[in-house]
């Protein structure tokens, strides 16, 4: 993929579709990892500071640093998250379950001249022994151009569109 | 139930099983509901979840629908969420604030102090019907300790909640002195569930014995962060499981560090500027309530509130849980974040960030008690082959400590005494609470 994303940078003004097309691409490419359990790769996505969120059910639009979130990670924990998972020391996710995500409704928007805003819909299918969970929701991220997938992400809030995680019990995922 | 004993609780050799019917089997748990879920004092919720007047939440508290709300007149109360007319639960909405609460099925509307106010067609009910016979019901009892607010189903419960909640109080103190006015329920509920017996969450919220296993990513994660856990330990003095009478139970520590750690878990300060900030919070308590109590404070706690409130207050965060029952393998959890208003922004950032690292159902920690848990019940399947499980460490001991199961022996002599009517005999003296100084609100 090239480094040079349209209507991004200094690249010239390139239409919203392709934009789009871009951000789609990445998202999809993002996908694929985490339902690989690649999960190295993923963290590489990220831009040296990151913020990965997921809200409480109830709060949906609640702010970090008033509202009880489910996640709320700076770098060290995301990396330690994704350490756990990789080691098989999270219980919760060994052996890995096995997912499936659906990335739809993407639309993104230049922010200035190095960010995009991009928003998708989300689906993660998530089956473990006899048990299969549904997670819907819609993520938004904060995007930076760069990287060899064309984008990297500083933010990214994954909001479940749920009311309760029941009969879940649980995100041990990454979103 | 038949003749199957609950619990086998053998002083001589000793040990204590407990039958894993009793995780398993449909009528224990319609026992559960008539003996403890219908008797005992349940918590309802925390005084800071309604700020002001006609603030209300709506929740289940013992399987049945109930407002916790504050009227107009500014006193709280729990109402039965349910119309008087026809029964429908009248507020579907989780939480909000309203004056009135309106059933949509045939127009009555309750003020916020549970009185029918107004209805269409009243004229056509017959002489003598009163709208004044038609306030939505109360719980038979209803009373708060330190902000926590409590509801028993029983009219005949002889107990009331300061009796009920026996030498806990102490424990419950302990929270609550961390603020000066009123501690405070974070926005944002942990609405979770696991499919597992609600009895399996009471076991694991007072178990240290799991930490060091369960828990070893979030302990890695802790050594990856710098921290320095030979220096906590030195300041750890006297922690041990208590019984607190009525099936309460607490693990509890007392720290000795005067401020240079943030407890047993957590992560290090991030800076000094925080450091100054805890050990400062940390001084001024001490001016209140004097050094014991304080280095108590410090200490954390995972406190059981029979049968089914668990305040784990891990000095770093302070989390305020319970749950119920749904069937015998699958219960609801409820979760929220308790924190003393007054600690600053800088101090929160770091409560937010601990809380989060390791409570949950995506922090570093719960999720792999919900696997836990679940895995348990999953192998419960066999309890006819097997059917005992064993929690008799420290059994015998003088002074069981935080990593023996003292805690979950009080809890279950309790249970089998609400089941079977066959008298909890204290295994070890009852905790005595102890004199402490300072003025409280």
């Amino acid at each position: 993929m090239s480094a040079v994303v349209p209507g991004v940078g200094e690249a010239a003004p390139a239409s919203r579709w392709e934009l789009r097309l871009a951000v789609e691409d990445f998202l999809y490419h993002e996908a694929e990892l985490l339902d690989r359990w690649r999960l190295d790769e993923w963290l590489a996505l990220w831009t040296d500071e990151v913020t990965y969120l997921v809200p409480s059910t109830d709060r949906p639009d609640g702010d970090p640093l008033r509202d009880l979130f489910f996640v709320q990670d700076g770098r060290f924990i995301l990396e330690q998250r994704v350490r756990s998972m990789m080691k098989g020391s999270a219980w919760a996710e060994s052996p890995h379950s096995t997912t499936c995500r659906i990335v739809s409704n993407v639309r993104a928007e230049r922010i200035g001249e190095a960010a995009v805003e991009a928003r998708a819909n989300f689906v993660v299918h998530r089956s473990q022994r006899a048990t299969l969970q549904t997670f819907p929701g819609h993520a938004d991220y904060l995007l930076e151009p760069g990287g060899d997938a064309g984008f990297r992400i500083r933010m990214k809030r994954a909001t479940l569109d749920l009311e309760e995680l029941r009969p879940h019990g649980r995100v041990a995922i990454i979103l | 139930m038949g003749a199957q004993p609950l619990i086998l609780d053998d002083r001589q050799t000793p040990r204590f099983w407990i039958n894993r019917a009793t995780m398993v089997e449909p009528e224990i748990l319609a026992a559960e509901r008539e003996e403890i879920f219908d008797r005992c004092w349940l918590y309802v919720g925390h005084e800071s979840e309604l700020p002001e007047p006609h603030d209300f939440r709506t929740r289940s508290v013992g399987g049945r629908p109930v407002i916790f709300n504050r009227g107009t007149d500014g006193r709280i109360r729990v109402l039965l969420n349910a119309c008087t007319h026809r029964g429908m639960m009248v507020e579907s909405r989780r939480e909000g604030n309203g004056r009135f609460l309106k059933c949509f099925y045939h127009g009555w509307s309750f003020n916020s102090e549970g009185r029918l106010v107004a209805m269409p067609l009243e004229g056509d009910y017959p002489a003598g019907w009163s709208r004044d016979q038609r306030c939505l019901a109360s719980p038979p009892h209803v009373d708060s300790y330190r902000g926590f607010w409590f509801l028993c189903w029983d009219p005949d419960q002889p107990q009331s909640l300061v009796q009920y909640l026996a030498n806990a109080t102490d424990f419950i103190d302990l929270v609550a002195d961390q603020s000066s006015s009123l501690m405070q329920i974070n926005g944002g509920t942990h609405l979770y569930s696991m499919r597992a017996n609600w009895k399996l969450l009471v076991e694991n919220s007072i178990d240290g014995y799991h930490a060091l296993t369960t828990h070893h990513r979030y302990l890695e994660m802790l050594k990856a962060s710098g921290a320095d856990f030979a220096a906590r330990a030195v300041g750890q003095l006297e922690g041990g499981a208590y019984d607190l009478g009525n099936g309460h139970a607490v693990v509890g520590g007392v720290d000795a560090t005067e401020g240079r750690s943030t407890g047993m878990l957590g992560r290090e300060f991030p800076d000094d500027e925080s450091r100054r900030l805890f050990k400062e919070r940390r001084d001024a308590l001490a001016t209140r309530y004097g050094v014991d109590w304080t280095d108590r404070i410090f200490g954390g706690r995972n406190l059981l509130i029979f049968p089914n409130l668990v305040i784990v207050d891990l000095v770093m965060g302070c989390t305020v849980r319970t749950f119920y029952p749904e069937s015998p393998d699958y219960m609801e959890i409820t979760g929220w974040e308790l924190q003393p208003p007054e600690e600053g922004d800088v101090l929160h950032a770091l409560r937010q960030d601990n809380f989060l690292t390791f409570w949950g159902p995506a922090g570093l920690a719960t999720p792999d008690d919900v696997e836990a848990l679940e895995r348990c019940q999953a192998g419960f399947a066999g309890y006819r082959t097997d059917p005992w499980s064993d929690i008799s460490r420290g059994m015998g001991k003088e002074r069981p400590g935080g990593m023996d199961e003292l805690q979950m022996r009080v809890f279950w002599r309790r249970y089998n005494e609400l089941l079977t009517g066959e008298p909890a005999v204290p295994e070890t003296a009852v905790y005595q609470p102890v004199a402490r100084a300072g003025a409280r609100p």
